[in-house]
């Protein structure tokens, strides 16, 4: 087995043997806790059964009057509980601290752990967001420019700044530190995850909170919207006659723990962290390198990070946002890392049923991964009935059993070119 | 890890070393803390490609462009992939997202312009350094109160230490805005006039800066010229003890830990945000009778509460200052939060 070029370089450079290498480097991280809130629901059993189901989450949007948009339908998180809140006044807070909440409360709860005892563990918390609390700037702002500065509410502008949500959290439940808020517009729950993966495996730190949130807001939806990069149609990944994004909203929290510290508090693993890799297109603001280069990076550089042959991946959870540029770019990096697999290996993008969560999009899509190699079950990419043929990717339009799968990568892209590709490994399967 | 670049675009000047050493020199006459009007074709070649920018992103390219131009790195072939950048940020590019949102409340989706929008999303400074300068490593934004610029170099450090990238780019961009100023005068959280006190919380600053770090080692065989080495930053905030209390046991345990003497400590950068007074007060208390004769650095004078650019500002000003003298001292860079974060980077303590 080969080391990755950026142990052997570390290596080295400390003058380490290639046994101390893989001990220092490569402490095992397991996943014990997860958490979703999409517009499928609230957790994690019934966003997997619905999405197995090929049910589309898509509804007429609510949060924000849609006269004048061209598309009027996103997929919204229908009843959003606001729950109690002991530490905060709940009823100042943004719709995203909410969403974030429910995906944390339900992540800690999978995971076995208490408030308490979790709060005392001094977790690594790392959030990625594209905007935050939006919403309540959206207000702010309306209210200054109709009544004037006097009369606006003041700490809504504090809402709706994007590390104020992961502040909120660790004052509600008492943790200490300050969370890491990475806001590397779609790829920053990818982002999350992976610092954490890294932080956990160098023994950094023995546990983290990690993942990504985005609410609906006007902002975001107008912004995609002047871009016209929204489709009037289904959003259709990977489909010959794909037209655009559909928006989401939503979190999905992971709890990362090394494999020891797991095994020593007897806590169930759902899946395994074996690689992250990120890299940069360097390309353009809003549009991504045609060629795929920069991701094709991120994914080769994931798989090495994993010690995993490409021929290994069993299953691609694609960033697949159905427009014309990405899904075609994102075909071009597969099909040069997966090399004579590229047409073969199951690839399906889940944005076809609850829309891009944005921030929250790659840590939603890394969860809907493990659940697949957990259950062996490949989710579908729906409204796919004609695969781009200039993709040439094996799509899976329907959800499929894969009985030998046992290890599947994410990808996520972003704003400025971020990219991102993260890989699982099934549990209980070779390390 | 060393500093082997430092940029500065602030009130007090643009420019390198030199302006990095006038954040902590005379105040500012220009009592908004706004940068002088530049053409950012005079720090970057390719300034065509960015005519349609927000202020952030502008003073980020000047910034990175001034570090990159102070370390000099080798940025072709593999070193772009080897490189990485990690912006800080607190409000982002307010300008623009008022314009946005403004042109939607009054005339509808259909005039909204893109292009404000492309701009507003956090990470555009970032994504447009990559582009400049055609890095291809890593490259983040992360976002947080004036403590955010001391976690961006924590994860630069990480970046480099985990073997991930050779060097990083570390900034820190803040632009001003009438909104932004408005809601802080309203809750009354920036000073009414020039700060005199500790005590006192400046009023909002605008800017960028950036440094270049790297391995100790990478940097001497390039031969590249290091201006300070940094020891470590810490990022905290304490559900159970008071923040004087955990700041200054923060302080003791890492000098300990480094096995740095206070008498060391040649000076401190206070903080600009909220809770300065105590964070300060914290970090004396812990350096005991040393810090007599400890010199406090401020820049709030001189360059207000750059917020997302703040503790970049703080750390460029120590490493001007520490570059200046001819012993390996330790600057301590605080930063404060009003949601009482803060944040402590230890610079210097040899190799400088």
């Amino acid at each position: 087995m080969v080391l990755p070029r950026q142990t052997v370089r570390l290596a080295a450079k400390k003058k380490w043997g290639p046994f101390e290498a893989r001990r220092m480097m490569r402490r095992r991280v397991v996943i014990t806790g997860m958490g979703i809130v999409t517009s499928h629901g609230i957790g994690v059993t019934e966003n997997w059964s619905r999405i197995l189901s090929g049910k589309s989450g898509f509804r007429p949007i609510t949060v924000f009057d849609t006269a004048g948009y061209r598309v009027r339908t996103a997929g919204e998180v229908e009843v959003l509980p606001v729950g109690e809140w002991k530490n905060i006044r709940s009823s100042r807070l943004d719709r995203a601290s909410h969403i974030l909440r429910l995906a944390v409360e339900e992540a800690l709860h999978t995971s076995g752990w208490t408030m308490e005892r979790f709060a005392s563990a001094a977790p690594t918390v790392y959030l990625g967001t594209t905007l935050g609390g939006m919403g309540s700037g959206e207000r702010y702002h309306e209210e200054y420019l109709r009544k004037g500065s006097a009369h606006a509410l003041p700490s809504r502008v504090f809402d709706h700044l994007a590390h104020s949500q992961g502040l909120h959290l660790m004052q509600e439940f008492r943790f200490s530190g300050v969370p890491r808020v990475y806001t590397n517009a779609c790829a920053s729950g990818a982002n999350a995850v992976g610092h954490a993966f890294r932080a956990v495996r160098s023994g950094r730190s023995d546990v983290a909170l990690c993942g990504g949130f985005d609410p609906l807001c006007e902002f975001v939806f107008a912004g995609f919207h002047s871009l016209q990069a929204l489709t009037t149609d289904v959003c259709r990944p990977f489909d010959r006659d794909r037209s655009g994004m559909a928006i989401g909203e939503g979190a999905g929290l992971l709890v990362l723990e090394s494999g020891e510290h797991a095994q020593g508090r007897g806590a169930r693993t759902l899946g395994e962290v074996v690689g992250y890799g990120e890299s940069t297109d360097a390309f353009h603001m809003t549009r991504p390198d045609p060629d795929g280069k920069g991701a094709a990076m991120a994914m080769r550089s994931a798989l090495e990070d994993a010690e995993v042959d490409p021929r290994e991946v069993g299953y691609i959870n694609a960033h697949g946002t159905g427009t014309v540029f990405n899904d075609a770019m994102e075909s071009a990096a597969i099909r040069s890392v997966m090399g004579s697999e590229g047409t073969r290996v199951p690839v399906s993008s889940t944005k076809s049923m609850i829309g891009h969560l944005l921030g929250g999009a790659g840590a939603v899509e890394a969860i809907l991964t493990v659940l697949a190699l957990r259950d062996r079950r490949f989710p579908p990419n729906v409204n796919c009935p004609n695969p781009d043929p200039s993709c040439g990717l094996r799509i899976v339009t329907g959800a499929e059993d894969a009985p030998s799968l046992s290890v599947a990568i994410s990808n996520s892209f972003g704003f400025g070119g971020s990219n991102a590709t993260l890989v699982f490994r099934r549990e209980g399967g070779n390390a | 890890m060393v500093i082997t670049g430092v940029g500065c675009v602030s009130p007090a000047g643009i420019g390198q070393l030199d302006a990095a050493l006038a954040l902590s020199g005379t105040p500012t006459t220009n009592s908004g803390f706004r940068v002088p009007e530049f053409d950012l074709g005079d720090y970057l070649r390719n300034a065509r490609y960015f005519r349609r920018i927000a202020n952030s992103t502008k003073f980020a390219l000047a910034a990175v462009s001034l570090a990159l131009g102070d370390s000099n790195p080798d940025l072709g072939g593999e070193d772009r992939a080897r490189t990485g950048v990690v912006i800080g940020v607190t409000h982002g590019a307010m300008g623009f997202s008022t314009l946005f949102h403004e042109e939607l409340l009054k005339d509808g989706p259909g005039a909204a312009s893109p292009m404000f929008f492309a701009e507003s999303v956090l990470n555009a400074p970032a994504g447009n350094v990559a582009i400049a300068f055609g890095i291809r490593g890593p490259v983040h934004t992360v976002i947080g109160e004036e403590t955010v610029g001391a976690q961006a170099l924590d994860l630069a450090l990480e970046l480099i230490r985990s073997g991930a990238v050779d060097r990083c780019v570390v900034a820190g961009t803040e632009e001003w805005s009438g909104v932004t100023e408005g809601v802080y005068r309203q809750m009354d959280r920036v000073a009414s006039r020039s700060l005199t006190q500790e005590r006192e919380i400046p009023l909002l600053g605008e800017g960028a800066a950036a440094i270049v770090v790297e391995d100790a080692e990478g940097a001497s065989r390039r031969d590249a010229a290091i201006r300070i080495p940094v020891l470590s930053v810490r990022c905290w905030r304490d559900m159970g003890e008071s923040m004087e209390d955990s700041v200054g046991r923060i302080v003791r345990e890492e000098l300990a830990f480094r096995g740095v003497a206070e008498r060391t400590v040649s000076h401190v950068v206070l903080p600009t945000g909220r809770n300065r007074g105590l964070v300060t007060r914290g970090v004396f208390r812990a350096l005991g009778p040393a810090s007599q004769a400890i010199r406090r650095l401020d820049i709030g004078p001189a360059a207000g509460n750059p917020f997302g650019a703040a503790a970049l500002f703080q750390t460029a000003a120590s490493v001007a200052w520490l570059s200046s003298g001819e012993t390996a001292d330790v600057g301590l860079i605080l930063s404060s939060g009003i949601e009482k974060t803060f944040s402590i980077i230890f610079l210097g303590g040899g190799a400088g």
